[in-house]
């Protein structure tokens, strides 16, 4: 059973996503913010990664670098409500696979899942 | 009346910041630049509250524009400069070749242009989770004192939404409030919405 | 939806009568309607620009920044707004001069009914504001440099006036300027001080009233009056002792000087004035030690014959009789010697005193040697000498002299000079008094005896 870290300082946010996924027969755990998030990558074997960016304490941007550094080999989506394409630039330069828009539509959320698993 | 509930807060601080997220975005082509957001802070309360929060103005005139809108949402939605910001947006926006005009009317049309964006693109995304058409009226530019601006609401039937916002442009910061303040059959209409998106 | 089912679907020429330039473009950017006044700023008319897309004449609003926005309105979004300040115009057009006109433009969506948007273009000429926005702001940066500077000027005059001030504050000396009329207008605190009147009070006041003696108030005024007159006169001529009046009447030695001041085309005169009160006290001991003997308080030798000799000049114009007496305290030195100098000097003293108590006023007493005095006597006879003689010969016998506790007696010998006939000459008058003298002391001492004319020397 493949396993999904969802990352998000928002309830709300994470409730609509672990959703999406849990509902495309995924195991989740969820974290609200990069402390956390951290935490659990050491805790546990995640198969997966979703990254909000404006976080309190540790950004999404910081939650990254931390992984590049330490070769989890966890793959990272990106789900932000910022659409610059700058800020793309920055999430795929620092590892991201990808990055989605929100709210994330429930088909290109899930196509990427399974790309990527 | 029903006030709004935590969870109900925390989905509208949700699309908030996915409305900003736009904004953002078109800001960005505005100024060539990346910009930096935070999360915005909410705050839901009566109109009377509104002095104690805009009291960093002191007590002068602040750079204010304001969008109205109508059925099937009422409002005014006022996005709030403090002139430092203006001064600051202003260097973004304009480049040397416009030396004909100084600062005081350069401000108002950038102001004007910048903050109909702003809001409009907030309001605009919010109506769009909300499945609803938002109908705008142009934006007006005032600058009134933070006074004159509370009284004008403090009769009516309104709730307030305040949003306090951050942008950051390379290094000019840009420090604005967005008060968005929806009659109350509005707000309810906003209420039922976020509980039937954190139900389902 | 056909440009022309739209046209005669909406009856756009209303916008015709706003005081804006007016375009309503479909959602494919072709022109559904150009009012009069675009017409006439772009020198395009209606009939050139309708059905027409409108990026092919205005090739500028492919950009982004316009394409974005107005793409938005077609979809019904909110209104976008140009301002003139960042974008200038969206419809370049010119003024009479040749100047671009400035165009704040909004765009607005406008439903057709079937679920599209037309958009609608508001374009308001703000050429004209522009203008005098600019000339305001020229005005208001003038003036604020015009202000800026004054407050400088302000400001160093300020400090210049503290620094004046500094210095008219700290004078020991009085400093009072007064107008053509001798009313006060400026008056330090040391005049403050001196004459004992507030700044307030003398101000606008007569200074002659102030600080002029009684009725002395004219000197001060004539000496203003002429140093105004002169104008520029040089200071020579500008000092002068005085006496000038406290307000409690009491007066006041003082060094006056003044200078007259040209303010403004007015003018003034400022006097500094010092207090020379102790300089005439010092003064006053300096003349006392010159003149007076240290021990006994009369007039030492050289002041008696200062004083005789202008006696003895006075007689002689008016023809007045007088003589002169010289005076000797017999046994002096035995009392120094017996009860020591201290006494001798105290014993002095006393018999000065009472000589000088036993004379008229305008006889002239002086100590001229040791233990020797002299007596100018006006109007008075050889005879009226020697009875004046008599009495202090007998007022000494009898006086019981304290000195210092001893209780003394003693005796003098005197001698008369003046003879039967006027003698006007000072020094013949001493010298036989002196010889007569020395007469009464070889006869016997304690007795008195007139010159007989035993040979001048």
């Amino acid at each position: 059973m493949k396993q999904i870290l969802i990352v998000d300082d928002s309830t709300f946010q994470r409730k609509i996503v672990q959703k999406i996924v849990s509902a495309a027969g995924f195991q989740t755990e969820q974290a609200s913010n990069g402390q956390e998030c951290l935490q659990a990558l050491e805790r546990e074997r995640f198969d997966l990664v979703l990254l909000d960016l404006n976080m309190p304490e540790m950004d999404g941007f910081q939650v990254l670098e931390s992984m590049s550094g330490n070769e989890y080999a966890v793959p990272v989506i990106v789900l932000t409500a910022d659409i610059q394409n700058t800020t793309r630039q920055r999430c795929m330069n620092l590892g991201a696979e990808n990055v989605l828009n929100k709210p994330p539509k429930q088909e290109e959320l899930l196509q990427e899942v399974d790309r990527l698993l | 009346m029903e006030d709004i509930s935590r969870e109900q807060l925390d989905a509208l601080r949700e699309m908030v910041n996915i409305g900003m997220g736009q904004a953002a975005g078109v800001l960005n082509e505005m100024v060539n630049a990346h910009v930096d957001l935070q999360v915005p802070e909410l705050q839901v309360y009566d109109p009377d509250r509104m002095s104690t929060d805009l009291e960093c103005y002191g007590g002068g005139a602040v750079s204010a524009i304001r969008l109205t809108f109508d059925e099937p949402f009422s409002g005014s939605a006022i996005l709030l400069f403090s002139q430092e910001s203006a001064a600051n947006l202003v260097n973004l926006l304009v480049d040397d070749t416009t030396d004909s005009f100084d600062m005081d009317t350069l401000r108002v049309g950038t102001l004007q242009e910048v903050g109909n964006i702003v809001l409009n693109t907030v309001l605009g995304t919010l109506g769009d989770l909300w499945g609803e058409h938002i109908q705008f009226m142009p934006p007006e530019y005032f600058e009134e004192d933070v006074e004159s601006i509370v009284c004008e609401y403090k009769n009516q039937e309104n709730r307030v939404l305040y949003i306090k916002t951050f942008f950051g442009v390379e290094q000019h910061e840009l420090q604005g409030e967005i008060i968005f303040i929806f009659r109350i059959d509005t707000f309810q209409k906003i209420l039922t919405k976020l509980e039937e998106f954190i139900s389902s | 939806m056909d440009i022309q089912h739209l046209i005669s679907r909406h009856n756009f020429s209303l916008f015709d009568f706003l005081p804006l330039g007016v375009a309503v473009l479909q959602n494919d950017y072709k022109v559904v309607f150009w009012n009069k006044r675009l017409a006439t700023w772009t020198g395009i008319s209606s009939q050139e620009m309708l059905g027409s897309d409108i990026r092919d004449r205005f090739p500028r609003l492919r950009q982004v920044r316009y394409r974005t926005r107005i793409d938005s309105v077609f979809k019904g979004g909110a209104p976008a707004v140009f301002s003139a300040q960042i974008h200038q115009y969206l419809f370049p057009a010119t003024v009479q001069s040749g100047e671009s006109r400035l165009q704040n433009t909004t765009v607005c969506a406008y439903d057709n009914g079937d679920g599209t948007y037309c958009a609608l273009f508001f374009c308001e000429d703000v050429t004209e504001l522009s203008k005098r926005l600019k000339d305001y702001s020229e005005m208001k940066d003038r003036a604020l440099r015009e202000l800026e500077q004054r407050q400088q000027a302000e400001s160093s005059l300020r400090r210049n006036e503290s620094k004046l001030r500094g210095i008219t504050d700290s004078s020991m000396d009085a400093i009072i300027m007064v107008d053509s009329s001798g009313r006060v207008n400026f008056w330090n605190p040391a005049a403050e001080r001196m004459f004992g009147y507030t700044g307030e009070e003398a101000l606008e006041n007569d200074v002659h009233w102030l600080i002029a003696p009684q009725g002395q108030g004219d000197v001060l005024l004539k000496w203003i009056t002429q140093s105004l007159v002169i104008g520029e006169g040089d200071p020579q001529n500008k000092v002068r002792e005085m006496l000038l009046a406290h307000r409690s009447g009491y007066e006041i030695p003082v060094e006056l000087s003044i200078c007259p001041v040209c303010l403004d085309e007015e003018w003034f005169v400022v006097g500094t004035v010092r207090d020379i009160s102790e300089r005439k006290e010092y003064e006053r001991q300096l003349r006392e030690l010159a003149n007076y003997d240290g021990l006994t308080g009369v007039s030492n030798r050289r002041h008696f014959m200062d004083l005789a000799e202008r006696e003895v000049a006075r007689a002689e114009r008016y023809r007045e009789s007088l003589n002169l007496l010289m005076l000797d305290l017999d046994h002096f030195k035995e009392v120094n010697d017996t009860y020591g100098h201290q006494v001798g000097d105290t014993l002095l003293r006393e018999l000065a005193s009472l000589l000088a108590h036993s004379l008229r006023k305008s006889d002239i007493l002086g100590r001229v040697g040791g233990e020797e005095f002299a007596i100018l006597l006006p109007n008075t006879s050889e005879a009226g000498a020697l009875q004046a003689g008599e009495k202090l010969r007998r007022n000494v016998e009898l006086h019981e002299f304290d000195a210092s506790r001893n209780r003394l007696f003693c005796t003098v010998s005197l001698g008369v000079g003046g003879g039967e006939s006027l003698e006007y000459d000072l020094n013949l008058l001493l010298a036989r008094a002196d010889e007569a003298m020395y007469q009464a002391k070889r006869v016997g001492r304690n007795r008195i005896e007139c010159w007989r004319g035993q040979g001048d020397s």
